[in-house]
């Protein structure tokens, strides 16, 4: 018998022993990311419950998914403006993040404040951006929250000089995430 | 002559406030009720993640869909159904466990490609 098969059921348990004590990614299927825009004529605010966000806790990379089509506005009329006209949700169906948390401590129980820094992709334009984010963890769960701001022209979203009024230059990002272990 | 001046009058009013009213109703626009809508398609999970695949789903985009299947995977008021569509429903506190047969009906909202899946929202269930 070689040194690599008596030595493989000795990594074999290893290897199971660290799987069962720490799942490496987590996962939230229901993350919310809600975007407000103030004007004096208007205020606009959506709200997405379905997004998409995995992260791996051993490398700190987060991958977000969601579909601008969930919004949620308090008018129907809005979302039918916001799908047809500005984000063009039926060429663009949706928006995606692809960063790393920077200096990401997953085995730090509590409260973290890191930047999240990365792609952000929507109608077609990707932008790099640096997300200010708070990370609590209780025991398995990873709760990600943040605001940031994204202005309108930044992502070629055109808008009538008629209602330019209405929707805000830069609009407000607000997001959480509460994720949990990832059992695949 | 005065009294045809005010039945003109008591028309443009009428006018005016059937134009507002319906100003109104236009802009503020109702929400659909998916529950109470007819549904356009009716397949299995995996039929459906199998039509998206072939041939692209904007057809299924925002329709109102019957879609049935077994509970795989569980997340708040979200279900999985056979791995291959994930079902977000209405109402926060549902009764139901993984491995439970259901049909729901809703919304269609498109197609998460970094877990491979066919998204419903608004959802009821159907039987």
């Amino acid at each position: 018998m070689s040194k690599v098969n008596k030595l493989f059921p000795v990594f074999m348990f290893f290897a199971m022993f660290a799987h069962g004590q720490e799942s490496a990614r987590v996962i939230a299927r229901q993350g919310q990311v809600s975007f407000f825009s103030y004007t004096s004529v208007e205020h606009i605010k959506a709200e997405n419950n379905q997004v998409l966000g995995i992260i791996d806790l051993t490398s700190g990379e987060i991958a977000v998914s969601m579909l601008m089509n969930a919004f949620i506005f308090e008018k129907a009329l809005m979302r039918e403006h916001f799908n047809e006209s500005y984000v063009e949700s039926d060429i663009y169906p949706k928006a995606s993040f692809e960063g790393q948390i920077q200096g990401f401590d997953s085995g730090l129980e509590g409260e973290q404040t890191r930047i999240v820094k990365g792609n952000f992709s929507m109608h077609g334009v990707t932008k790099v951006l640096e997300i200010k984010t708070k990370i609590e963890r209780k025991d398995q769960i990873f709760v990600l929250s943040g605001t940031f701001e994204a202005l309108v022209q930044d992502y070629q979203i055109k808008i009538p000089p008629l209602l330019a009024g209405n929707i805000a230059k830069t609009i407000s990002v607000d997001f959480r995430f509460e994720c949990e272990p990832y059992a695949n | 002559m005065n009294r045809r001046k005010w039945t003109f009058a008591v028309l443009v009013a009428f006018f005016t406030l059937a134009m507002v009213w319906l100003g109104y109703a236009f802009l503020s626009g109702e929400h659909r009720s998916i529950s109470e809508e007819e549904a356009v398609f009716d397949l299995s999970a995996e039929q459906l993640f199998m039509d998206w695949n072939r041939e692209g789903g904007k057809r299924f985009v925002d329709q109102t869909i019957i879609a049935s299947g077994t509970i795989t995977e569980m997340e708040k008021n979200s279900v999985i159904l056979d791995n291959k569509i994930q079902v977000n429903f209405i109402d926060m506190a549902l009764e139901l466990s993984n491995g439970d047969s259901l049909a729901i009906k809703g919304r269609c909202v498109g197609y998460d490609d970094l877990l491979e899946l066919v998204k419903i929202d608004q959802a009821s269930i159907v039987n």
